[in-house]
């Protein structure tokens, strides 16, 4: 077809300004000459810094942990199958909060297993930056296991036969087989986990409080600057947004370079 | 170092046993129509399908056994294939892929299969029958104690074909590890093998040189396979020169070569004909049997050749057991072979 | 297909009249610490008002100011204190107060039993215990420093909270072990309140203020009414005081 549809354009450029007007607006509005006072001050470096350890460490939780269970999605088939992937994709579509909850009365203070690490080893981990990385990587891991599992199931099993009849054992081929084909989906999943780790504020706020210099992550403090101190909120948003933008630059231009 | 196979595959709708034995540097072909069972039977043999019953053992090693329990990982059994699909590896280049389970220098392998110039390619790179050397390379390279290969020359054009076939014929006779090959063409277990199975519906049918088991086919695929006229000679360029028989060809060629002519190309006359075939000479009719719709007519003569007629020809031309006929095949028919 | 979608938008448009029958709304946005007695003061005044439909809108006092010079339309702001009754009214004219509507103290809530034995405010310096407090721009935390600022008392690795709703509930949860709320809010939540010396402690004031959002008349009476004798006694029930 090579006519332009006038209508569908249009309700495309709709769509466009919906979704940059927002994002326009924000770099329009900050105050560029407070930048420098304001991303010096303790509290700002404070929750970048925080925000950087929490949303990194979950990053890497979700990588050891998922990439395993992404396999076992992918090339396994066992009663239940459809079941658990079901509910390890679900942190994906729960709102935030109700993860927040979730997680409380998990490993809450009186929750199913934090009563009995708070009972046994005295572990508390509500309001510790244990509870930070725990709502982050709850909320972002679904989306690197849905990648990897995309990625691993669409491997053409021949290669990894062909490396098995050159006499290459199990861990070796993956590593110099299946990793490297797959890496783009890996990737692609790590980016989207790590942007969406960094971005929780629901869950954080929820289960692990907001603790200046331990929970206090870059959301929970555009949030409650906002009341104090809105300028200072619309720079730290600007920075999360610079952040955002980089790193899905960052996992564009590695998809491209396979 | 032989390979001793002897495997039951069982699996809903379908069925697969074969028992058979390869001396260390012999190639045997495994012919058979698709569906046979032919890819089944080699995978069996790596371990990449679940075998039911039955016992393969390489060299001196067992590598399953399924009364003692013995079943090794593919990885371990040192069976190594070259795939229909070659699955090079595309994120490393040539020699990255011969090297990846080289044992020792894979430079030996590059250089040997003809690779040199191609070292640095990707395999997205390469045209099918730089691929399959490549596979093929990457294969030997991993020491392998037996080689599979399935349908080598499958997935290349009709050209390309009877070039890398003489050229695999080489690399093969260079090996000398059992070597098992799957085909579905006739012309990869002449010149390819030294003897042949023929596999239909998961059952072995022939066993015995191609002559052997084209002599008396037992089966139709088998009649189809001893369809076709191959013949040893000297090429002396334009022509090729059997048994004393000098034969026009299409293709010059020196040197050893094969000639194969399909019995339907093959023409029967009642007297010498006048006109352009260059290739006629007289014979006596030895056999006349059906094949089909048509009929197969095994003529001896200056050169013995089988003709496939229409039953209509065969009447028109009177042919019974020891009719005399003139044989005649159009120089554009013959396809001939290094050898 | 069409007359399907007739039907629907019919049906919704009647159904938003539906529940308000042809009334008026009276939007208030009230600090959360008014959570329950603002929910009577609303059926008192829906009862006298029958045709009035009353819409709370509870959160952070601080939360609430921003929404309001955001541009949110509310008829009536009741805050938990003068700090951000003036950040609204510096923006927008009142037409009635603000005038201070209640007070509140502080109070100590810990876990139903104190099984941390908490004694009084000096024991939030403790590192061993889990501590909430609600975030400075809100008046509950902003109050919660002053007074510990007063004790010299420095809360070690406090979570501040967004609303002292909240507050209130990670202490009942027992995620936390020791929290500063209202006296109000203790009411019937499953926490043991314990005082704070009166030296110490401070006084919450409430003021409240109508707006012209449309309805100045109506907010103005819901205003007269929560300052009127019968408002007085309704905050008193709840703990509040004039």
């Amino acid at each position: 077809m090579n006519r332009r549809s006038p209508l569908v354009w249009a309700v495309a450029w709709v769509g466009i300004s919906f979704l940059a007007l927002p994002l326009v607006a924000l770099v329009a509005r900050v105050p560029w000459a407070r930048l420098a006072e304001i991303l010096a001050s303790s509290a700002a470096r404070s929750a970048l810094w925080v925000s950087l350890q929490v949303s990194v460490t979950a990053l890497v939780v979700s990588v050891v942990l998922g990439t395993p269970l992404a396999w076992v999605f992918a090339r396994r088939d066992f009663r239940g199958r459809s079941l658990l992937r079901t509910l390890a994709l679900l942190p994906m579509v729960l709102p935030p909060v109700v993860a927040g909850v979730a997680l409380l009365l998990a490993f809450g203070r009186r929750g199913i297993l934090g009563q009995h690490l708070e009972a046994l080893a005295g572990v508390i981990i509500p309001f510790t930056r244990t509870a930070a990385v725990l709502a982050a990587g709850f909320v972002a891991m679904p989306f690197f296991v849905s990648s990897a599992e995309a990625g691993f199931a669409s491997l053409a099993r021949g290669y990894e036969e062909a490396a098995a009849t050159l006499g290459v054992g199990r861990w070796r081929r993956f590593r110099r087989v299946v990793l490297p084909m797959v890496a783009p989906n890996l990737a692609a999943g790590a980016a989207m986990a790590w942007a969406r780790a960094l971005g929780e504020f629901g869950a954080t706020i929820t289960f692990a409080g907001n603790v200046p210099g331990v929970t206090q992550t870059m959301p929970l403090a555009v949030y409650l600057q906002l009341e104090q101190d809105p300028e200072a909120a619309f720079v730290l948003a600007v920075v999360l947004l610079a952040i955002s933008v980089m790193v899905l630059a960052g996992a564009r231009a590695f998809g491209r370079s396979r | 170092m032989s390979l001793s196979v002897d495997v039951a595959v069982r699996r809903p709708g379908f069925d697969l046993e074969a028992t058979f034995e390869v001396a260390s540097g012999q190639v045997v072909a495994v012919a058979g129509p698709n569906g046979a069972g032919k890819t089944t039977l080699l995978r069996a043999i790596t371990g990449l399908e679940r075998v039911e019953r039955g016992r393969v053992v390489v060299g001196d090693i067992t590598v399953f056994d399924s009364s003692a329990g013995i079943d090794l990982e593919t990885e371990r059994r040192g069976v190594g294939m070259v795939f229909q699909g070659y699955w090079l590896f595309p994120h490393m280049t040539v020699a990255e892929n011969v090297a990846f389970a080289a044992r020792g220098p894979a430079d030996r392998w590059i250089e040997g299969l003809g690779l040199g110039d191609l070292a640095d390619r990707y395999p997205s790179e390469l045209s099918g029958g730089e691929a399959q050397r490549a596979a093929l390379a990457r294969a030997l390279a991993a020491a392998p104690r037996a080689l599979l290969l399935d349908e080598p020359l499958a997935a290349l054009d009709v050209e390309t074909r009877r070039q890398v076939r003489s050229e695999l014929a080489r690399h093969l006779a260079a090996v000398d590890v059992p070597v098992v090959l799957v085909t579905h063409d006739p012309l990869d277990a002449a010149l390819l093998a030294d003897w042949m199975l023929i596999l239909e519906n998961g059952r072995v049918t022939h066993s015995g040189t191609l002559t052997e088991v084209t002599r008396r086919p037992r089966t139709p695929w088998a009649a189809r396979l001893a369809g076709v006229n191959l013949y040893r000679g000297e090429g002396i360029g334009k022509g090729i020169v059997i048994e004393g028989v000098m034969l026009a060809v299409p293709e010059p060629v020196d040197g050893p070569a094969l000639a194969a002519i399909a019995p339907s190309a093959v023409a029967l006359h009642e007297e010498r004909p006048a006109g352009s075939p260059r290739n006629v000479w007289r014979g006596e009719v030895v056999g006349i049997e059906p094949a089909g719709s048509r009929l197969r007519v095994s003529v001896r003569g200056d050169l013995d050749i089988v003709a496939e007629v229409t039953t209509e020809a065969a009447e028109t031309l009177r042919l019974r057991e020891s009719a005399e006929v003139w044989v005649a095949v159009k120089a554009s028919e013959i396809e001939t072979y290094p050898a | 297909m069409r007359t399907g979608f007739v039907a629907v938008a019919a049906l919704f448009v009647v159904a938003c009249e539906a529940s308000g029958g042809g009334e008026r709304t009276l939007t208030v946005f009230a600090a959360s610490s008014l959570t329950e007695v603002f929910a009577t003061v609303e059926l008192e005044f829906e009862a006298d008002h029958p045709d009035v439909d009353v819409v709370v809108n509870l959160a952070g006092s601080s939360t609430l100011a921003t929404q309001l010079l955001a541009g949110a339309e509310a008829d009536v702001f009741a805050s938990a204190d003068t700090i951000q009754m003036d950040r609204v009214t510096e923006e927008l004219v009142p037409i009635v107060g603000p005038q201070v509507m209640a007070t509140n103290s502080l109070v100590l809530v810990v876990e139903e039993g104190n099984p941390a034995q908490i004694g009084g405010v000096e024991d939030l310096a403790r590192d061993d215990l889990v501590v909430v407090l609600g975030a400075p721009e809100v008046p509950v935390g902003r109050y919660a420093s002053e007074l510990l600022e007063e004790a010299g008392v420095e809360a070690v690795e406090a979570s501040y909270e967004a609303n002292v709703r909240t507050v209130l509930s990670k202490v009942e949860l027992g995620e936390a072990d020791a929290g500063i709320v209202y006296r109000s809010d203790v009411g019937s939540a499953d926490v043991d309140a314990i005082e704070i010396a009166r030296q110490l402690n401070v006084t919450a004031t409430y003021p409240i203020a109508a707006f012209d959002a449309g309805e100045p008349d109506l907010a103005a009476s819901f205003v007269d009414f929560v300052m009127s004798a019968e408002g007085e006694s309704i905050l008193a029930e709840a703990g509040f005081t004039r």
